[in-house]
């Protein structure tokens, strides 16, 4: 207690910023939070005096901006996007030059569509046909995409866009290739997962194996010299051996 | 390489396919590139830690029930 004591000035000159900090955190404009509590569905940036509506095959795209209620787009389906716009300022501010739909996956886009000039943009209000097809990429990829659509000015600056999402359903609901590559990992990937225990056996086996019994010499081979420490090491010989004597023979022979 | 380092990999492996998967199927949107990001980290994360943990409780099962184990026989 003595030392809490002797801390307590402290801790109340610490907690007090603290606290106050805490307190004043709602009320503070943090730059980096404001992305996190944007909702994830975009919604359409509607410019001065104006106001457009995009229709996938007749259905209004403002009811699928979630995944969960993404429109279903089977395969080799041409699509009909109908754009409608309307000014509300007269005379209007700007004119439409283009009109744009693109498909994301990972933050790119996969496919474009862009319809430039519009006819008949001048009108205070009108509507363009623009067909669009998923093309080749129906036979790689299938799932949820976020599509959006986009209405330019004549300096290319964006009046109006949408996002929504379409769920593309590949041949045989799975006919395309990259879910037919992934299942076929997940496979790979669960076998391998499911032999993991022998190599908790592999790990173990110089650990816990017995000792390898000594080796006996095989009995053709020539013995080895002792290995042991208690024997001295022989040095080799420095000089050959001497040759043995000769017998010495009188001159005259030996009769 | 231990049973449950050899699990995880497989795991961080499987956690993203399966992030993959779902996307293609329909229950998922990766449109976004942090989103996406996001959600294949947590899913090779989550996956690394779960399928290292069954890796580990297979490598203790097959210790029990192999109490000798024998190596593989190469040829």
């Amino acid at each position: 207690m003595i030392g809490l004591n002797r801390w307590r000035p402290i801790l109340i000159l610490a907690l007090v910023p603290a606290i106050v900090f805490l307190l004043a955190l709602p009320a503070l404009p943090l730059a980096a939070a404001a992305p996190a509590a944007r909702p994830t569905e975009a919604r359409p940036a509607v410019g001065p005096g104006f106001s457009a509506n995009v229709y996938w095959n007749g259905a209004n795209v403002a009811g699928a901006g979630s995944t969960s209620s993404a429109i279903t787009l089977s395969s080799y389906t041409q699509v009909t996007v109908r754009y409608f716009w309307n000014y509300t300022d007269s005379p209007p501010g700007f004119s439409l030059t283009d009109a744009r739909l693109a498909m994301t996956y990972f933050g790119f886009a996969l496919a474009t569509r862009d319809v430039p000039p519009i006819q008949g943009a001048t009108a205070s209000s009108g509507s363009f046909d623009m067909n669009w097809s998923v093309g080749a990429i129906e036979y790689v990829l299938a799932g949820t995409y976020k599509l959006t659509a986009t209405l330019f000015s004549a300096n290319g600056s964006t009046v109006w866009s949408e996002s929504f999402f379409v769920h593309l359903v590949p041949p045989y609901s799975i006919g395309a290739i990259v879910p037919i590559l992934l299942i076929l990992i997940v496979i790979v990937e669960a076998i391998a997962v499911a032999r993991s225990g022998r190599q908790a056996a592999l790990r173990s086996t110089p650990s816990k194996a017995p000792p390898p019994p000594p080796a006996s010499p095989p009995p053709s081979a020539p013995p080895s010299p002792p290995s042991s420490s208690a024997a001295a090491p022989v040095p080799p010989p420095s000089t050959p051996p001497p040759p043995p004597p000769e017998p010495s023979t009188p001159p005259g022979g030996s009769s | 390489m231990s049973a449950t380092s050899y699990a995880a990999e497989s795991g961080v492996v499987l956690g993203v396919a399966f992030v993959l998967l779902a996307q293609q199927l329909g229950y998922l949107g990766l449109s976004d590139l942090v989103h996406a990001i996001e959600y294949l980290v947590i899913g090779g994360v989550v996956g690394g830690v779960l399928f290292g943990l069954i890796g580990w409780l297979l490598g203790h099962r097959y210790l029990q029930q192999h109490p000798n184990p024998v190596p593989p026989q190469s040829p």
